[in-house]
């Protein structure tokens, strides 16, 4: 080590305590912030993952695009979607066909067609507006992930009880039923219709589990009264759910029908939530730079009682150059053993409340056991630079007044 | 030929609402190599300014100091660092040793700051320069663990470090007793006798000014005699 840096050493050897305290502000402050960014990319991991397994990642849907359309690029497809005028339509008729259609398109993973049944469910006093779906079970468990979230009972029985019916784990609670239960629908033109309670399931996501019901798809189509190769439209599983606009906008083209996607249908909701990561995280810096004023101190206060060493340092011929690095060295220490302890530790903090089960209770938009933590590379190296940039930032002032300090000034006091 | 000489020196210094105050006005004298020059006055004489200017630690307001032919009142901040490091040490009242440093590693510093030598070099020399000044069994020791004659014959082997043309001493001895004046000022004179080590020593105790080769005496900030 050079001079500079075996006297930055000895100076923060001797003020131990002082420098302890400094390293622990910026550890504290660097293990906040890579716990807070773990803490909000997993929040937001968390949701966009839950949502996307919680709903098909797409739906042909019976609505056609004004004109079809030959020859798309991106931008077209988007004003379509967003502004184009639809011809309604409430029925997909020999829906087999396009289910092939969409099928080949590259990226579709699974197809499955669905007929949407609004109405109100009921068990003794208790009634609740639901969505059912009417699917083919077998098919449905290859577009979403609802077959596997099953709480209760098992979601192929709708293809063995034509009664049948699977209830999300927020409406069954909220009427109070369970697997084996009779329950009523009352459709939109007042008729009743009796169902059993078949299982029940955990998407995640509120809004699905307390309005979301599935049914067989005849049954669907017999409370519509429609009849056979008919459906509301079709739901699709694409292999690249972040990627789902670009399959969208290829089967808007091939087909003329309109796509409604995981992510236009969650557009607000995820905004909301990146808005509010955005916002902590701003905090959060403001957090770490409050730390980086306690390395200012020390080294000001060092700078101050080191005075007449430093004049007699620059009396013999020391430059101004290697006093700068004298304190530079002694900031990017606290602020390098400082990060590196705080990444350690962020690295610790974030593992433990990753481990810990946690609920937000019923009344979260997303039901969660435990609160996702990611870790990413990234995360240690921008705490990393950021404290390093902090340290040398919060190091100029004192380094300034010690590299201008003129010998004589000191020693006559003038 | 002279090792030191100052031509017309003259130093102000700017003083807040006022016209600057005049320290020295118009110094001329010459050291040659090996000599032994006090120089002396009354307080405030700027005596010591003059040390400080001779010595490369400040620029003069006009006039010239040579050094060994090289004009410092013409060097910028830098050459006159480095100048100072290769061919001035200095000595202070106090002895201004970097506490968290034994003995010995303060007296390598002014030759680990001028990088011309390795490690090993540097404290070889420190070894030899604090045994001359008898404190071959301190070297480890912390200046806090020092006396007071120990710590500012440690400050003269850190003078030395760097073998310089010209040691300057502001008042050596005047934190110190009668018994540790006495063996200070036998060593620079020591030195000065052995190893032709040119010195100047700012003083205003008589009985160190009588020991000197010279002496020259400021008043006024006017050279007296």
């Amino acid at each position: 080590m050079d001079l500079a840096g075996t006297i930055a050493v000895r100076h923060l050897l001797t003020r131990r305590r002082q420098s302890l305290l400094t390293i622990l502000g910026v550890a504290l402050g660097a293990m906040i912030m890579v716990t807070t960014l773990s803490l909000t990319d997993g929040l937001i991991t968390d949701i966009e993952d839950t949502i996307i397994e919680a709903s098909p990642h797409l739906v042909v849907m019976a609505e056609e695009v004004a004109g079809k359309p030959e020859r798309l690029v991106e931008g077209d497809v988007v004003s379509l979607l967003r502004r184009g005028k639809r011809a309604k339509a409430d029925r997909l008729k020999g829906e087999e066909g396009l289910r092939r259609l969409v099928a080949a398109e590259p990226g579709v993973v699974a197809v499955a067609p669905f007929v949407e049944v609004r109405g109100i469910l009921r068990r003794g006093n208790r009634f609740r507006p639901i969505v059912a779906s009417g699917v083919v079970p077998a098919d449905e468990a290859r577009v979403t992930r609802v077959a596997g979230q099953m709480q209760a009972g098992r979601f192929e029985a709708l293809s063995e009880r034509r009664e049948g019916i699977v209830l999300g784990r927020l409406l069954a609670k909220a009427l109070g039923v369970g697997t084996g239960d009779r329950i009523r629908m009352t459709d939109a033109e007042g008729r009743v219709w009796p169902f059993r309670v078949v299982g029940v399931f955990k998407s995640g996501i509120k809004n699905i589990d307390e309005a979301q019901a599935y049914v067989g798809i005849d049954v669907a189509r017999d409370l519509k009264g429609w009849g056979p190769g008919t459906a509301s439209g079709l739901a699709a599983r694409v292999e690249s759910p972040r990627k789902v606009a670009e399959v969208a906008s290829a089967i808007v083209a091939r087909t003329g029908h309109a796509v409604d996607t995981w992510e236009e249908r969650n557009r607000t909701i995820i905004a909301s939530f990146r808005r509010n990561n955005m916002t902590t995280l701003i905090l959060v810096v403001f957090t770490f730079i409050v730390s980086g004023f306690g390395i200012t101190n020390v080294l000001n206060t060092v700078v101050l009682e080191k005075v007449k060493d430093i004049a007699v340092l620059k009396g013999m011929g020391m430059s101004a150059r290697a006093v700068t690095r004298v304190f530079l060295i002694e900031g990017l220490a606290l602020g390098v053993v400082g990060a590196v302890a705080g990444a350690l530790l962020g690295y610790g903090l974030s593992t433990l409340i990753g481990a810990l089960p946690f609920s937000y209770g019923d009344a979260a938009f997303v039901q969660t056991d435990r609160i996702l933590m990611t870790q990413h590379p990234w995360f240690y190296g921008l705490v990393m630079g950021f404290s390093i940039l902090l340290s040398v930032l919060a190091s100029v002032g004192p380094v300034r007044k010690a590299a201008r300090l003129i010998p004589v000034a000191v020693f006559r006091g003038y | 030929m002279s090792l030191l000489e100052a031509r017309g020196v003259t130093k102000e210094l700017a003083v807040a609402g006022a016209p600057p105050a005049r320290i020295l006005d118009g110094v001329s004298l010459s050291v040659a190599r090996g000599e032994f020059v006090a120089i002396t006055g009354p307080s405030g004489s700027g005596k010591s300014t003059l040390l400080y200017l001779l010595g490369g630690l400040d620029h003069p307001t006009a006039g010239e100091i040579l050094l060994d032919g090289r004009n410092l009142a013409a060097m910028d901040d830098e050459a006159l660092t480095l100048l100072r490091n290769e061919a001035i040490g200095f000595v202070y009242q106090f002895h201004f040793l970097l506490p968290e440093f034994t003995a010995l590693e303060n007296v390598m510093m002014p030759i680990l700051a001028g990088g011309r030598t390795t490690r090993k070099e540097a404290m070889a020399r420190a070894r030899d320069l604090l045994g001359e000044v008898g404190l071959a069994d301190r070297l480890d020791h912390l200046p806090r663990q020092l006396s007071g004659g120990q710590q500012q014959r440690v400050s003269i082997a850190r003078a030395l470090a760097n073998k310089p043309l010209l040691l300057c001493a502001d008042e050596p001895t005047g934190n110190l007793d009668t018994a540790n004046t006495e063996r200070i000022v036998d060593l620079l004179l020591t030195l000065n006798r052995t190893m032709n080590q040119t010195v100047l020593v700012v003083t205003h105790e008589g009985s160190v000014a009588d020991r000197a080769g010279r002496e020259i005496r400021v008043v006024d900030g006017k050279v007296a005699s």
